[in-house]
C-alpha cells in the first residue's frame, strides 16, 4: 500500500501556476529522488504534503490520511529538512535537538541523549553547546538533518539535503539514507546533484512546468540506454543548448559580442 | 560536571504549567505550548550583541532590561501627574499617553515577536499544530506587553493612589490593564486583516507602510492641539470635568478613564458608561482574536513567499545621478539608493523620526507665532525648509544598519581604492533620496504661503541640509562602513551622536530662522544659500582625504 499519493495536484501562485497536473504514489521503503529544474514545483509539492501550503485542486493522502492544512498527527512520523536552512540560531545544537525531539514527545533527556550520540557520530560534538549561528553551512545542515531523524520517522521529506556538505559528509549521508531505505523508511528527497540522485534512488519522479514528465527507475527512464541522468534531464527538459549559452557567457566575460538581454 | 539544561519555561511563567487541562479542552497541546514559550523567550531574550558570542550564552535578562527602559517613560508619566488636577483630567492625561506608548510599542518593539514566519517552518513541519503555535505567540507577546504595562503604568497608580487615594490607584491599575489588553487585541487585529488581503513581497511592504503611517498619525494627532486656536481646545483642560461630553465616546483612550474617575465622581451616566466599554471592548475584541487565531498562522506562511516585481530606476534617480554623483561615487550613489529602497527597518525607525522632526518644530512655530501679525508669520514661515536638517542625524546614523550586513563583505575581496567615495556616495543617495525632496515640498508649501518669499531660504536650506548630512556622515563613516551592522534593539536610538548633532543642528536652525525672520532681506537670504553651499562643497571634499578610509574590519564577521 502506498504511504505517500498525489492525485491531480494543482497549485498557483497569482498568476504563476507552478504545479498543473501532478499524480504519484510511493510505497514503503523506497528512496525516491524528486528532480527538476528551478522553479518546477519541487518544494511545492513537498511543502503542499506537509501541509504548509493547501493545493487548488487534486488531493493528497499520506499514510492513508487525505491531507489538510489541519491535519498534524500523520508528521509525527515524518521527518523534514528544508531548502533553505530555517533553524533558530540564536540557539545551541543541544537547545535546538531538545526542543525539536520533544515537539515529537521524546522527553528532554532521550532527545538529548540520541542527538548528542548522533552529533558525535558525525563528528560535532565539540559544536554541541555552541550557537548554531556560529556553524559552518554545512555543520548546520547537519543539524537539520539529525533533526529530521530524532524521533525515527517512517518517511523522510529532505530538499537539498546536501547543501554544504564536505565529500566525506555526502558519502556519509549516502550511507545513511540506504540504510534507513533497507530498514523500510520511505526517503522521498530532491537534489540538483543528478550522479548522486542516479546512484540513491530507486525510483525517479522528474517534474517539468508543473507536471511528472518521467516515472520509474533510472533503468526504466533511460530505457536501458547508456545515458547519465544529467543527460536524459537535459533531453526530457528540452535543454541542450548548454554549450552555446556557456560559450556566450565567456564572449562577455572577455568582451566579446554581448549575446545578453538588454 | 554539572547537567547542561535545554530549553525550560521561567520560574515566574511556571504557573503556566496549571492551564493543561483549559488547553486541552480549546485544542492545544500544551506539552507543545509549554516548549514553544520558553523556546520563543530564550529566542527573543538573544540580542544580536550576545549572539555573537560562539559559546552557550550566560543567562541574559531581556524582560528585566525591558523593564528598566520603560520604567523611566513610566516615571516621566507619574511626575506629570503630580501636578495637581481632578482625577478625570489625570486619568485622561494617562490613558491617552499610554494608548499612544502602548500601541507604539506593539507596532515596532513587539512586530518581530508577532511576525516570524520561521514558526511556520519549523514549528508546523514537527507535528505542532497551528492554535498551539498561535496560544503560545500570543503568551510570549503578552508576557512582553505585561512587562510594558506595568513598568509603564505602575508609577502614575503610585502617583495617583498617593494623590486621590488608594481605591483610585486600584482602579486606575484595572483601566490600564483594559487599555493593555485593548492596543494588544486591536494590534492583532491590525495585522491578521493585513496579513489576509496582501502577500510575498508586497505585504511585507504595505506592513512596513502601515507601521510608519501610524506612527506618524499618531505623532500628528498628539500635536493638533497646538494647531487649533486656544479657545478652541481648552476642553481638554477645563472640559475633563466630569460632566458627559460626546469626545468621551469618540476617542477610545477615554473609556479607561472610567474606573479613575469613580471613586472621585462617584456611579454617573460617564462612570458607569466609560467602565463599562472600557471592560467590554477588550473581552469582545478579545474572544473575536481567539476566532480567528488559526487564521492568523495559515496567513503568516505568506510572509514567507517570494513575490518581488522588477525593479526599475525612475528619472528622478536616474536625473539626480547624473548632477550630483560623479564617476567614482555614481556606483555608490546607486548602491545606497537602491537598498534603502528595500530596507523596511531603515524606513521603520527613520521615517517616523524625520516627520517628527519636520511636524514638531513646525507646529512649535505655528503655536508661538499663533497670536503675531501676519507680516510677521510669514517673514519666519519663509525660513521653515530649513527644519529639514532636524532629519539628517538619526537618518544618517542608520546608514550604519543593514538586515544584511554580511553582503558588505563584497568589499573585501573587489578591488576598492576609494572607501570615501563609498561613504560619500551612500550618504548622498540619502539626502537626494530623502531629504532634498522633502526640503523641496516644505519650500513649495512655505513658497505658497509666503507668496514666493521662500523660494531663495529654499535654496539655502537644501544646502545647509547637503552640508549637515555629509558633516554626520563624515563623522559616523569614519571608521566603519555603511550598511555593515544588523539591526538590532541595541542600536535602534543612535546614540551620543545622534544627540549631539541633533542639538547642534538645534542650535544652528533656530539661529537662522530667527535671525532670518527678524532681518528677512534677500542679502541675507542669498548669503546664507551661498555660504551653505561652499560648506557643502568643502565638507563632501574632505571625504577624499586619505586620512579618511573606512575600514572594513566593522563589518559582521563570521
Amino acid at each position: 500500500m502506498a504511504v505517500i499519493e498525489l492525485e491531480h495536484v494543482a497549485k498557483s501562485f497569482g498568476d504563476k501556476q507552478v504545479l498543473t497536473d501532478v499524480s504519484f504514489a510511493i510505497n514503503p521503503g523506497t528512496i525516491v529522488g524528486y528532480i527538476g529544474q528551478n522553479g518546477a514545483g519541487k518544494s511545492t509539492t513537498v511543502k503542499m504534503i506537509l501541509g504548509l501550503l493547501a493545493p487548488d485542486a487534486g488531493t493528497i493522502k499520506v499514510f492513508d490520511e487525505v491531507i489538510t492544512p489541519q491535519s498534524t498527527t500523520y508528521k509525527q512520523r515524518i521527518g523534514y529538512v528544508p531548502e533553505l536552512a530555517d533553524v533558530f540560531d540564536a540557539l545551541t545544537a543541544r537547545e535546538y535537538l531538545a526542543l525539536i525531539g520533544q515537539l515529537y514527545g521524546m522527553t528532554e533527556a532521550d532527545a538529548v541523549a540520541k542527538s548528542s550520540a548522533l552529533m558525535a557520530i558525525l563528528g560535532l560534538s565539540d559544536a554541541f553547546d555552541q550557537r548554531i549561528v556560529s556553524y559552518s553551512k554545512g555543520m548546520r545542515q547537519q543539524v537539520l538533518i539529525i533533526a529530521s531523524l530524532l524521533h525515527n520517522p517512517d518517511i523522510l521529506f529532505w530538499d537539498e539535503p546536501l547543501n554544504g556538505l564536505d565529500a566525506n559528509a555526502v558519502l556519509i549521508i549516502e550511507e545513511i539514507l540506504r540504510e534507513l531505505r533497507n530498514r523500510g523508511k520511505t526517503i522521498f528527497y530532491s537534489s540538483h546533484i543528478m550522479d548522486v540522485v542516479q546512484k540513491l534512488s530507486d525510483r525517479i519522479i522528474l517534474l517539468n512546468q508543473g507536471q511528472v514528465i518521467a516515472d520509474g527507475d533510472f533503468a526504466t527512464i533511460s530505457q536501458n540506454s547508456d545515458t547519465s541522468l544529467q543527460q536524459l534531464f537535459n533531453d526530457l527538459t528540452g535543454f541542450s543548448e548548454h554549450g552555446q549559452k556557456a560559450s556566450a557567457f565567456v564572449d562577455v566575460i572577455a568582451g566579446g559580442a554581448g549575446h545578453g538581454d538588454n | 560536571m554539572a547537567t547542561i539544561k535545554a530549553l525550560s519555561l521561567p520560574r515566574a511563567l511556571s504557573w503556566l504549567t496549571h492551564l493543561s487541562p483549559w488547553l486541552n479542552r480549546h485544542g492545544v497541546n500544551p506539552d507543545q505550548y509549554q516548549l514553544l514559550v520558553a523556546s520563543k523567550l530564550t529566542l527573543a531574550g538573544r540580542s544580536q550583541a550576545s549572539r555573537r558570542s560562539r559559546r552557550r550564552p550566560e543567562s541574559t535578562h531581556p524582560l528585566r532590561n525591558l523593564f528598566i527602559g520603560y520604567l523611566i517613560v513610566g516615571v516621566l508619566i507619574g511626575l506629570f501627574l503630580m501636578i495637581p488636577m481632578n482625577a478625570a483630567l489625570s486619568a485622561g492625561l494617562l490613558m491617552n499617553s499610554l494608548f499612544i506608548m502602548f500601541f507604539l510599542t506593539m507596532l515596532t518593539s513587539f512586530s518581530t515577536l508577532i511576525l516570524d514566519p520561521r514558526d511556520q517552518t519549523i514549528f508546523l513541519t514537527h507535528a505542532v499544530e497551528r492554535k498551539t503555535i498561535n496560544y503560545a505567540r500570543l503568551t510570549v507577546v503578552g508576557v512582553y506587553f505585561a512587562v510594558t504595562i506595568v513598568a509603564m503604568g505602575l508609577p502614575a497608580v503610585i502617583v495617583l493612589a498617593i494623590r486621590l487615594g488608594l481605591l483610585t490607584g486600584v482602579l486606575t491599575a484595572l483601566g490600564i490593564v483594559l487599555l493593555g489588553l485593548t492596543t494588544l487585541t486591536l494590534s492583532l487585529f491590525l495585522y491578521l486583516v493585513v496579513l489576509r488581503f496582501f502577500d510575498g513581497e508586497r505585504l511585507k511592504n504595505i506592513l512596513n507602510v502601515l507601521q510608519i503611517v501610524i506612527i506618524i498619525g499618531m505623532y500628528v494627532v498628539g500635536q493638533l492641539p497646538n494647531l487649533l486656536p486656544k479657545t478652541n481646545y481648552s476642553f481638554l483642560t477645563t472640559g475633563l470635568d466630569g460632566a458627559f461630553h460626546w469626545y468621551y465616546l469618540v476617542f477610545m483612550p477615554f473609556w479607561f478613564m472610567g474606573p479613575t474617575m469613580m471613586p472621585s465622581f462617584g456611579l454617573t451616566t460617564l462612570t458607569v458608561t466609560l467602565t463599562a466599554l472600557a471592560v467590554l471592548t477588550p473581552v469582545v475584541l478579545l474572544l473575536i482574536y481567539m476566532h480567528f487565531s488559526t487564521n492568523f498562522e495559515t496567513y503568516l506562511a505568506k510572509l514567507d513567499q517570494s513575490s518581488d516585481r522588477a525593479r526599475r530606476e525612475g528619472w528622478y534617480f536616474k536625473l539626480m545621478r547624473r548632477l550630483f554623483a560623479r564617476k567614482q561615487t555614481a556606483p555608490f550613489f546607486t548602491l545606497g539608493w537602491q537598498l534603502l529602497g528595500v530596507e523596511r527597518d531603515f524606513k521603520l525607525r527613520v521615517y517616523p523620526q524625520v516627520a517628527y522632526a519636520l511636524i514638531v518644530p513646525a507646529l512649535l512655530l505655528f503655536s508661538f507665532m499663533r497670536e503675531a501679525p501676519w507680516a510677521m508669520v510669514s517673514a519666519f514661515l519663509a525660513y521653515v525648509p530649513y527644519f529639514l536638517i532636524m532629519a539628517a542625524p538619526i537618518a544618517v546614523i542608520n546608514l550604519q544598519f543593514s538586515h544584511q550586513p554580511l553582503a558588505m563583505k563584497i568589499f573585501t575581496y573587489v578591488p576598492f581604492p576609494a572607501a570615501g567615495s563609498l561613504a560619500r556616495g551612500v550618504v548622498s543617495a540619502l539626502y537626494f533620496r530623502l531629504l532634498a525632496p522633502l526640503t523641496l515640498l516644505l519650500g513649495l508649501l512655505a513658497s505658497l504661503f509666503t507668496r514666493g518669499q521662500a523660494i531663495i531660504p529654499t535654496i539655502g536650506a537644501l544646502a545647509m541640509t547637503y552640508a549637515g548630512t555629509l558633516l554626520i556622515g563624515l563623522f559616523v563613516f569614519n571608521r566603519r562602513l555603511p550598511f555593515a551592522v544588523a539591526f538590532s534593539p541595541d542600536n535602534a536610538k543612535g546614540g551620543a551622536v545622534n544627540l549631539v548633532a541633533g542639538i547642534l543642528a538645534l542650535l544652528v536652525v533656530g539661529l537662522v530662522i530667527v535671525i532670518g525672520g527678524f532681518v528677512h532681506n534677500l542679502f541675507f537670504d542669498l548669503g546664507m544659500a551661498s555660504f551653505w553651499l561652499v560648506v557643502a562643497g568643502v565638507i563632501a571634499s574632505l571625504y577624499n582625504r586619505p586620512a579618511f578610509q573606512p575600514t572594513l574590519s566593522e563589518v559582521d564577521d563570521d
